[in-house]
């Protein structure tokens, strides 16, 4: 009886859930969660650090439309809409910041992004196991390295003074060239520390994706009598090319960031003009100066136009046939 | 920018926790932070350091004043480095400790947060503590607000014996040169200690002056222009009026000058890029002959070369063109924020008040006698222990100070003869010292768009000493810059307060 009971309730509910496909798609997506629990709680650190640390700050954007004062807290600020944007765009220094910025960023589009590419093909057709393990630790090397270091070895090398460089010049009875203070050498000295720092690291997701090409491909091409560049041409590049894809569309969304570290600690007077850009300034304004609501609204420009690029980059990776980010 | 922002949010986060944690962890206060039952009071500094690692939270010479002063001290020790960064951030967080360092009490954010009465005004109480009145009248006017109210304690410094050009007597003398008294002689000093090889080993390995720029200001060349502007800070008053030194055809003439030197390469060639170890290292190690700082800091690489040359000796000059230095008296002040009790403030008044007394102060700077110090015909000599222990006037003096008019004549460890002499200079200095003027006055266009003015008229100076750019562009320049509208108005307003400060006194 009181199982009879029992089914007769549980059908007439089945019959509720399918005439409301709402309720059904929330069933469905609540047996899904208790089916895959385990994965959901070992996802459960990750989604929290993403609630607490990356969404919950995001409302610190609000202090950009106000004259945030940390005493007065959040609530009690004067409210005074988009002055600081207007304030912003209508500087002087907006421009030399924006050209400062892409310059940085498109020098490392065109002569950093290429590089690991470059690097972990030629890596990839070496042979030996050991010899090949030796390089890659090499080149991955110095991008341990903080840029303190690199800057302080920078300075080492290229400065008027004392710079080993230099010295070799003056020895050989040459001019000494003003490299740390010269505007013209600037944004050159930035690419080329950041390709000494980086581009071996940057081949570690270019090298393990071309470890998952499948190596009956290349004996193929190998039986149809195809050669080294042969293969490299038609079998690794296209099948790295997602990866490549995605990676690009990434560096886009940051063509705003210039890597606040390395610019900082380059910068000197003489080449101020040159070196100043969205993310110094947001230092000196926002940290050194207090004014916490104009370099908000600084970064939040920032974000925005990355966010755009990103999006933007990504639907043109869609139209030609690529997977793109999400 | 994005990811650093949260790195912020992240740091003032944990520093919240960490505060509850704390607070937490004080039981058995009462409401006023003051606890009921005689036990210690718990107290959070925020200060500064100097010696290469900061003291220990079991450092002897803290726990010795605590017991003396029944406190319970937990000190933030933070790198001059990054501590006007460290401030904001801090003062940002809303969680301010009970006893701050502000190393600039005229920072935008300082002066906002004192307008919204963010600190308490001492003001009224200073009468009951005899030490902190004995600091000199100027230490306290000067660190006044725009109110005309005192919001901290001065870290208090002496207003003779501040950074001056030192430079090496033995050189002179080996050059059978004279003590240089204005910038022409000095010119000349310079290049003998390039040129004519002071040193006598008979390399070309010497300069005349180390010193570097700053993004923001002329950095150890400071002295140098305000002998030719014969004025000390940005300031000059003309007719009654105050007039922005870059304005003035003197400033030109100074640009011109360090240009020919830095030409000439008689002062550091890598001046822009330059650390200030770096110049430290120069001095030290007999390659540079003249650099600038305190009177008392000229001992430091004197020191460093008596190992090797028995006859070194870096001499602080007292003036050049008849002009030097006189300083504000302090340097940064020590807050208290809002949310301490008036009877918490009090203590912590009386606590500052007992390191300004002679025991404090000796206590906080050499530690105890006979362990971190031997005392002999008044000079304190430094032992071991105090290093490895980590005492010194750089560390926890810089919290406890005793003030004493000679404080710049003496390091420990000094001979007497270099102390007697840095006395004599310190006299002799204050009869040709001049104050700046504009020091605390009040000037809203300044603190918003006055440091990226600095900055722009620093990267024109930079590049003309550099020989970037001719001094044609700095006259270009000036013309530009009496048109500019924030520095008009920034004229405006720092006469206005002068002339209200000069009636009101």
């Amino acid at each position: 009886m009181a199982s009879r009971s029992g089914t007769a309730r549980g059908s007439t509910l089945e019959t509720a859930y399918k005439k409301n496909p709402a309720a059904q798609r929330r069933r469905s997506v609540w047996n899904g969660i208790k089916r895959d629990r385990y994965l959901y709680l070992l996802a459960l650190p990750g989604i929290v650090f993403f609630l607490l640390f990356k969404y919950v700050p995001m409302w610190g954007i609000l202090i950009s439309f106000q004259n945030y004062s940390p005493y007065q807290g959040m609530w009690a600020s004067q409210w005074v809409g988009l002055e600081h944007y207007i304030r912003f765009f209508s500087n002087p220094d907006f421009l030399i910041l924006f050209r400062n910025t892409m310059a940085i960023n498109m020098l490392s589009l065109i002569f950093f992004f290429p590089l690991p590419i470059l690097l972990s093909v030629m890596m990839n057709e070496l042979r030996g196991t050991k010899f090949k393990k030796t390089i890659q630790s090499i080149v991955y090397l110095p991008h341990f390295l903080s840029w303190v270091i690199i800057v302080g070895i920078t300075f080492l090398l290229l400065s008027t003074g004392e710079g080993i460089i230099n010295q070799l010049l003056a020895a050989a009875g040459l001019n000494k060239i003003d490299f740390l203070t010269n505007p013209n050498y600037f944004w050159g000295l930035l690419t080329v520390q950041s390709i000494w720092k980086d581009a071996g690291w940057g081949t570690v997701l270019f090298l393990a994706a071309m470890a998952s090409i499948d190596p009956q491909l290349n004996e193929a091409a190998k039986i149809d009598g195809a050669g080294r560049f042969r293969q490299i041409w038609h079998i690794t590049l296209p099948g790295i090319r997602s990866v490549v894809i995605i990676l690009l569309i990434l560096r886009i969304g940051h063509i705003m960031d210039v890597g606040f570290e390395q610019v900082f600690l380059m910068m000197n007077g003489a080449v101020s003009e040159v070196a100043d850009v969205f993310d110094t300034y947001v230092y000196r304004l926002g940290i050194k100066q207090g004014q916490l609501s104009f370099s908000t609204a600084v970064g939040v420009f920032k974000s925005v136009v990355g966010l755009i690029l990103v999006i933007g980059a990504n639907k043109l990776a869609k139209k030609f046939g690529e997977d793109g980010v999400y | 920018m994005k990811r650093r922002r949260t790195g912020l949010k992240t740091v003032l986060a944990a520093v919240a926790a960490l505060s509850l944690l704390t607070t937490a962890c004080g039981g058995g206060n009462s409401a006023s932070g003051v606890p009921d039952d005689g036990g210690p009071m718990p107290v959070s500094i925020m200060s500064m350091y100097f010696t290469p690692e900061p003291p220990g939270a079991d450092n002897v010479v803290v726990q010795e004043i605590e017991k003396r002063t029944n406190t319970d001290l937990n000190i933030t020790w933070v790198s001059p480095n990054s501590y006007g960064d460290k401030v904001n951030v801090t003062l940002a967080s809303g969680d301010i400790p009970d006893l701050m360092l502000v190393n600039d009490p005229f920072s935008a954010q300082v002066r906002t947060m004192v307008q919204q009465g963010a600190f308490w005004d001492l003001t009224p109480y200073l009468d009951d503590y005899p030490n902190l009145k004995k600091f000199p009248e100027e230490s306290w006017i000067n660190t006044k607000q725009a109110d005309g109210k005192n919001y901290g304690i001065p870290r208090v410094r002496p207003v003779e014996g501040g950074p001056f050009l030192f430079l090496r007597k033995d050189w002179l003398d080996n050059l059978k040169l004279e003590v240089p008294k204005t910038t022409d002689e000095l010119y000349e000093v310079f290049r003998a200690f390039t040129k004519d090889d002071p040193d006598g080993n008979g390399q070309d390995d010497t300069i005349g002056f180390t010193g570097l720029v700053n993004q923001d200001n002329m950095g150890g060349y400071g002295a140098i222009v305000s002998a030719f502007t014969q004025t000390t800070g940005d300031w000059k008053e003309v007719d009654g009026k105050l007039v922005n030194v870059n304005l003035l055809p003197e400033m030109r003439e100074a640009l011109e000058w360090i240009n020919k030197a830095y030409t000439e390469g008689l002062i550091s060639e890598d001046l822009a890029v330059l650390k200030e170890s770096q110049t430290k290292d120069q001095l030290n190690a007999g390659r540079a002959g003249a650099a600038v700082n305190t009177v008392e800091a000229a001992w430091e690489p004197t020191e460093a070369q008596l190992k090797t040359n028995p006859d070194a000796d870096f001499l602080p000059l007292v003036s050049l063109n008849g002009w030097n230095n006189r300083d504000g008296g302090f340097f940064g002040m020590f807050v208290i924020p809002k949310t301490v009790s008036e009877e918490k403030m009090k203590k912590l008044l009386e606590l500052m008040d007992y390191g300004a007394s002679e025991e404090g102060g000796t206590l906080a700077s050499y530690g105890l006698e006979g362990v971190h110090y031997t005392e002999e015909n008044g000079i304190k000599m430094a032992t071991e222990k105090a290093k490895t222990d980590i005492v010194a006037s750089q560390a926890l003096g810089q919290i406890f100070m005793s003030y004493d008019k000679y404080m710049r004549a003496y390091r420990s460890g000094m001979p007497n003869e270099i102390f007697e002499r840095n006395k004599k200079i310190i006299d002799e200095r204050a009869e040709s010292s001049v104050p700046d003027k504009a020091i605390g006055l009040y000037s809203e266009t300044g603190v918003s768009a006055g440091p990226e003015l600095s900055k722009d008229i620093q990267d024109i100076k930079t590049k003309i000493i550099l020989g970037k750019q001719p001094l044609s562009a700095w006259d270009a320049y000036v013309e530009k810059l009496k048109a500019n509208p924030d520095l008009q108005k920034i004229t405006e307003e720092l006469n206005e307060a002068y002339k209200q400060r000069q009636s009101a006194s």
